[in-house]
Order: structure tokens, then C-alpha cells, then sequence
């Protein structure tokens, strides 16, 4: 096992692995910054771009560029009161109104910092329970992957939280991603399925273009359709003097030390449960941190743990969604689901046989994400002055950009003009997403898990000679199947107890839903 | 206000409905017409699990899903338009220039394979600027070429990428460059 370390160490320290990190780390940091684009439509840009590189690379600097627009969304929450990232959006709360006193300096470094250390302790999290996970599940059959295929889809409950309506809006895109991994040719019968006459649909829709246009294109559409609204002064004089950031003051340490204990731990938990990722991992950072506090009513007018919480848990976030992605093969968030996709297009099947099969490389991507956390340390706090300046660059010019090289990188993976046709059509269907409130996650969740969910079902019900029971009379399958079942009616009952006490209080409550 | 706009704002209330109820329609037709679009081999017509049982169970969960949305979408209407609720949105104008910049890139992408990557490219980079407000020359005239020199350097240079050369003249010019 030591040899594997080793190699993987070598990959990791290799300098091309320290290229990549660093330049994902440059990328996230930049796209965490800017509202309306995300860490996802960076990575899912990377895409054809890692293409070319090894697998391992490739994964590398997504990972950077995950772990550093968890981060950089904190950026525009704190200067602007407007998240960079959804996953940001707890850290308005306290770090706008700490701006507002004059402290932005504080509140950032201290993000900085949090992100850090909930991403190490994400890491650790990740070295520890991915193996032993891995080790159980190398034993799993059809039935059991199927319910794992459920097991990832039940994210909808989390991602679709909120009322009735959000909840069924993210079945339904759940649905249409499985629907889209149902066009072209059945694996099993061979059959056509949906192809329209259209040769270049019998492969299946191709998933890089799929992903490029979902979140690329359909985030820069969206953008450039509500133009103006992101067009409002930005002022940046606050952190115009000083030269680099520095860390946290004792102080500021002391009152957080706490925090940056449990925040990590409620991060990395919740990130381990399918879809929740980064979002809600900081928003239950921060109601745990605030039950905590000695002085709770200080939380929302700019207390300085209410910065550390939610940064320190949404980066743990990161590691723990990587957990399901390399042990089971189901990603934990929107990211690991390109993830997913990327691994698969470098001919890579994640699961437990990644453990099995590529040790260097997965506990490659485990030491990579410790360094990436490190490297975005020294380059956030010597960055963050210049990424501001490319918030004050027009939101045209860094469209035509995005638009651009979307298109062009749909083409690049097989250098086919029909790709960059399927980029455009599910740009704009994920326009149309985003602006009827569907959820784009739940599609790529259903994309991404529906030849795993079909295959699995289809071979499992063959194997047993079409009896549905089989699934439930198999202990593994039937314990992820009822873990499915749990995930999904809990948070729903959780909604309805919630509403009602509010409709009892009269007042209406709600949370904010995206996808990372 | 602008009539257009005007009418836009009367109509924008039923948006959510109008879209539902076309996904609605959408989904039924997909469900009426399985056997058509998925092509199965007449010897395989005996399978009990065909290619056609897990789209089936897709399509009847999202017909359901939907009937369910539409009923809350219709309730929230009645609601919203019974307390004069009115949402704000794009202008008409807003929405012109948007479908103009999808018209530029479904243009871009048709003409392609002919233009080859340079012209095209350029072409779609000065278009796209006069349409989003960018008219300024240093605008129109460099983006296209920043992005044209940064995708060259990229995609030929670093990651090999056969990027289309056109046809007639613009291939044997594309040759000269990448």
C-alpha cells in the first residue's frame, strides 16, 4: 500500500499535476468571483479542454478549480451582498454587514482561511472513508447499483426542497436527464431509441457538449438575457490598499476555533449525501454554528463566526461530495457529476473498481485535493485584489468569451459540428431551466446516472427472471433502497412540518436551492 | 410604456402555464408514439424487458409530474392575478437582442463548415459585439481578435484540435495559418 502512496505522491508533485492544480485554481477562483457564472460552468468548460491531457491531470484541475470557486463566491457575497456562488450565499449574511462596518479585509481573510481548513479536513475525510466504502461496495451486482442509481437520483429531494412545486419541478428535470441518457442505441436490444432518423443521435447525446451547453452556454444565455441586472456599480474601494491579504488575527482565530471544528464535520456529512453538496452544507454549517454561539442575536450583523461556518463547511462539502463519486460512482453535486462524465470520457469508470483497478491515480485525486486546498491558500490571499478587477469588466465582453469557447469546445472533443448543435439546443433548453426555477443538477444527475440506473435495472430484473421482489429480497439493495427512500421523504416531511408552523406563525420561510 | 411591452407584461403571468402545458403535450405525444420512435426488431418484440420498458416508466412519471404542476401552476395564477401580482421581466427590447444573439451563433455554427474557423469566427465576434452593445472599434475589432489569437494558440497549438478550415480559397488560405 506504501507503493501506492508514493506513486500517487509522485503524480501529485509531478509538475504538470502542480500546473494544472495552480491553473484551476486560477480559473475557479476567477468564475467562483463573478456573479451569475459558477464553478460548475467552469468546470464544465474544462471538459474538452482536459481532453488532451492525462486523466489524472484532468481531474487535478477540476478539482482546483471546485475547491477555489467554493471559495471565491464569498468574495462578491462579502464586498457586494451578491454570492459569486450560490454555495455562498450563507456568507452574506454575516460578511455584507462586516463589509458595511469597514471590515471586509477581516471577513475575507478569514474565508480564506475557513475554506482552507474545512477543505483539509474534506480531504481527510475523503482519504479515510473512500477506501473502506470502496472495499464494501467491489461486491455489489445489478441490483445494488440500481439502487445506488436511486440512491443518487433521491438528491432531488434535497436539491427540489422548498414547496410542492420546486419539488416536483426537480423530478421532473431528474426525469428529462434520464430521458436524454435514453437516446440513441439500447445497449441491451440494440434498438433505436428517439433518434428521429438522425444518425448522429444513435451514439446517444453526447454528454461533454450536454454539460458544456446545460451550464456554459445556459448560464452566459440567462446572463445575457437579464443583462441589466448585473450591471450595477461596483465599488471595490475597500480593498485597494495593501498589497496581499494576510491571515486572520489571533483574536479573530481564538473566537473561531470552535467553529472551524464543527463547521468541517457538517459540511463533509452533508456533502457525502448525493445532490446536497456545498449550498446546503453551508447553510447547515451555519444554523448549527448559531445554535452553538454563546451570543447568537449577533449572527446576521456581521459576526465573524458566521463567516468562518459556512466557508469552512461548504469547502469540507467538496471532499465529502468526492466520496459517493470515487467509492459508488455517483457523484455528490453538480460538479462531481461533470466529474463523472470527464473520468468516463478518459475511459474511466468510477466506482469501487477505481480502487481496485487505478490506486495511484484515485489516491492521486485524494492527495490533489490537499494541495489544491494549499495552493489556493498562498493564491487567494495574493490574488484577491487582481480578481476584483475582473468584476469590473463589462458582462458582454466576458459572455462573448464564455459563449465562444463553449462552442468551440463542444466541437473540440470530436471535432463535430452536430456537438456544438447539441451544445446550442440544451444551452438553451437550460435557459429555459433556470428561468422556470427546474434544476439544472437534477438533469446532469439524471444524465449522468441513467445508463447506470437502466442497466442496473434491466440486468437485475433479467438475472431474476423479471420478478421486481428480487431487488428487495437482496439485504444490500433493500438497505440503499429504504436509505433512498429516507432521504427522499424526510426532507419533504421536514417542508410540510415547516410550513405549517409558519402558516401557524404567518410567516412564509424558505431556502434558497442551486446547484453545485 | 412601450405597446409591445405592454402586451409582453399582460402575457408574461402565463408563461409557467403555457410552458408546462406545452411539456405536457410534448410528453403525451412522446408516450402515444413509443412504439414508432423506438425502433425494436421484430424478433425482439417477445422481450418482456424491452428497450422501450424504462422510457415508458419515464415518460408516465413526467405526464403525472406534470398534471401535478400544471394544477399548482393554474392555482398560483388564479391566485397571483386575484391579487394583482405582477412579475418583472426582460423588456421587448431585451428579448430582441437575446434572440438576435441566438440567431448569431445558430448562424455561426451553420456557416462553419463552409467559412472555415478564421472568417467565421471573426465574423461572428463583430456581429456579436454590434448586437451586445459593443460598438465602440477597439471593441468590435479586438475581442474577435483576442479570442481568435488565444483559440488558435489553444486549441492548434496546445491541444491539436483540427479546428474547420472552410471551403474553396478560405481551405488552401487555412493551411498558411494552422
Amino acid at each position: 500500500m506504501i507503493d501506492v502512496y508514493i506513486s500517487a505522491l509522485e503524480i501529485v508533485f509531478s509538475p504538470f499535476s502542480l500546473i494544472a492544480i495552480a491553473v484551476g485554481v486560477g480559473i475557479g477562483l476567477t468564475f467562483g468571483a463573478i456573479p451569475g457564472l459558477s464553478g460548475v460552468t467552469a468546470v464544465g468548460l474544462l471538459v474538452p479542454f482536459t481532453y488532451a491531457m492525462e486523466p489524472t491531470t484532468a481531474i487535478l484541475m477540476m478539482v482546483g478549480v471546485y475547491c477555489a470557486a467554493t471559495m471565491s463566491g464569498a468574495i462578491t457575497a462579502i464586498l457586494f451582498n451578491i454570492p459569486g456562488d450560490v454555495m455562498a450565499v450563507a456568507t452574506t449574511f454575516d460578511g455584507h454587514p462586516m463589509a458595511e462596518r469597514g471590515e471586509a479585509k477581516r471577513a475575507l481573510s478569514m474565508v480564506i482561511f475557513g475554506s482552507v481548513v474545512g477543505g483539509l479536513f474534506g480531504a481527510l475525510a475523503l482519504a479515510t472513508i473512500a477506501p473502506q466504502l470502496a472495499r464494501v461496495a467491489i461486491a455489489f451486482g445489478p441490483a445494488e447499483f440500481f439502487a445506488l442509481a436511486v440512491l443518487g437520483l433521491t438528491a432531488i429531494s434535497v436539491l427540489g426542497s422548498g414547496s410542492p412545486k420546486t419539488m416536483l419541478k426537480a423530478i421532473l428535470s431528474v426525469l428529462f436527464g434520464l430521458f436524454l441518457a435514453t437516446i440513441g442505441s439500447d445497449p441491451v436490444s440494440g434498438a433505436s431509441r428517439f433518434v428521429f432518423g438522425n444518425v448522429g443521435l444513435e451514439a446517444g447525446i453526447a454528454r461533454v457538449p450536454a454539460i458544456i451547453g446545460l451550464f456554459a452556454l445556459g448560464e452566459v444565455l440567462a446572463v445575457l438575457y437579464m443583462s441589466r441586472k448585473y450591471k450595477q456599480p461596483r465599488d471595490t474601494s475597500q480593498l485597494r490598499k495593501g498589497a496581499i491579504f494576510s491571515f486572520p488575527s489571533g483574536e479573530d482565530l481564538k473566537q473561531v476555533r470552535g467553529t472551524l471544528l464543527r463547521a468541517p464535520i457538517v459540511g463533509t456529512i452533508v456533502g457525502i449525501l448525493p445532490g446536497s453538496g456545498g449550498t446546503l452544507g453551508a447553510l447547515i454549517g451555519y444554523n448549527v454554528e448559531q445554535r452553538f454561539a454563546k451570543n447568537p442575536e449577533s449572527f446576521g450583523k456581521g459576526n465573524i463566526q458566521g463567516v468562518a461556518a459556512p466557508e469552512s463547511a461548504n469547502n469540507a462539502a467538496v471532499g465529502g461530495s468526492m466520496v459517493p463519486l470515487l467509492t459508488l460512482g455517483i457523484p455528490g453535486s453538480s460538479t462531481t457529476a461533470i466529474m463523472l462524465a470527464a473520468l468516463t470520457l478518459h475511459g474511466l469508470r468510477p466506482g469501487p473498481l477505481l480502487f481496485r483497478d487505478n490506486p495511484e491515480m484515485t489516491y492521486a485525486i485524494i492527495f490533489g485535493l490537499v494541495v489544491a486546498n494549499i495552493v489556493m491558500l498562498f493564491m487567494a490571499l495574493f490574488l484577491v485584489r487582481y480578481l476584483l478587477k475582473v468584476l469590473l469588466v463589462r458582462t458582454e465582453v466576458l459572455c462573448f468569451f464564455i459563449v465562444s469557447i463553449s462552442l468551440v469546445g463542444a466541437f473540440a472533443i470530436h471535432n463535430r459540428i452536430s456537438d456544438m448543435w447539441i451544445a446550442l439546443v440544451l444551452g438553451l433548453i437550460g435557459f429555459f431551466v433556470k428561468k422556470y426555477g427546474f434544476s439544472l443538477g437534477g438533469i446532469i444527475l439524471g444524465l449522468v446516472l441513467g445508463n447506470l440506473a437502466e442497466d442496473g435495472l434491466i440486468l437485475g430484473l433479467s438475472l431474476a427472471g423479471g420478478n421486481w421482489w428480487e431487488f428487495l429480497t437482496r439485504p444490500v439493495a433493500l438497505s440503499i433502497l429504504l436509505l433512498s427512500a429516507l432521504l427522499f421523504v424526510v426532507p419533504i416531511a421536514h417542508q410540510l412540518v415547516s410550513a405549517r408552523r409558519n402558516a401557524r406563525n404567518g410567516n412564509v420561510a424558505g431556502r434558497p436551492s442551486g446547484s453545485d | 410604456m412601450n405597446p409591445l411591452d405592454r402586451l409582453l407584461n399582460a402575457v408574461r403571468p402565463y408563461g409557467e402555464v403555457i410552458l408546462l402545458s406545452i411539456l405536457l403535450v410534448a410528453a403525451v405525444w412522446l408516450r402515444l408514439s413509443l412504439p414508432d420512435l423506438i425502433r425494436m426488431r421484430r424478433i425482439q418484440a417477445w422481450i418482456t424487458l424491452g428497450p422501450d420498458v424504462w422510457p415508458r416508466m419515464l415518460i408516465d412519471l413526467a405526464i403525472l409530474c406534470l398534471i401535478g404542476l400544471l394544477l399548482i401552476a393554474l392555482v398560483d395564477l388564479r391566485r397571483n392575478l386575484a391579487a394583482g401580482a405582477s412579475k418583472e421581466g426582460a423588456s421587448v427590447r431585451d428579448i430582441g437582442r437575446w434572440f438576435a444573439i441566438i440567431t448569431i451563433i445558430c448562424l455561426y455554427i451553420w456557416f462553419l463548415p463552409t467559412g472555415g474557423f478564421i472568417l467565421t469566427t471573426f465574423l461572428f465576434g463583430v456581429s456579436y459585439c454590434i448586437v451586445a452593445g459593443l460598438r465602440r472599434p477597439r471593441e468590435m475589432l479586438g475581442l474577435p481578435a483576442v479570442f481568435l489569437v488565444a483559440s488558435y494558440l489553444l486549441f492548434t497549438q496546445l491541444l491539436s484540435v483540427p479546428l474547420p478550415r472552410g471551403v474553396g480559397i478560405l481551405r488552401q488560405l487555412s493551411f498558411h495559418i494552422y
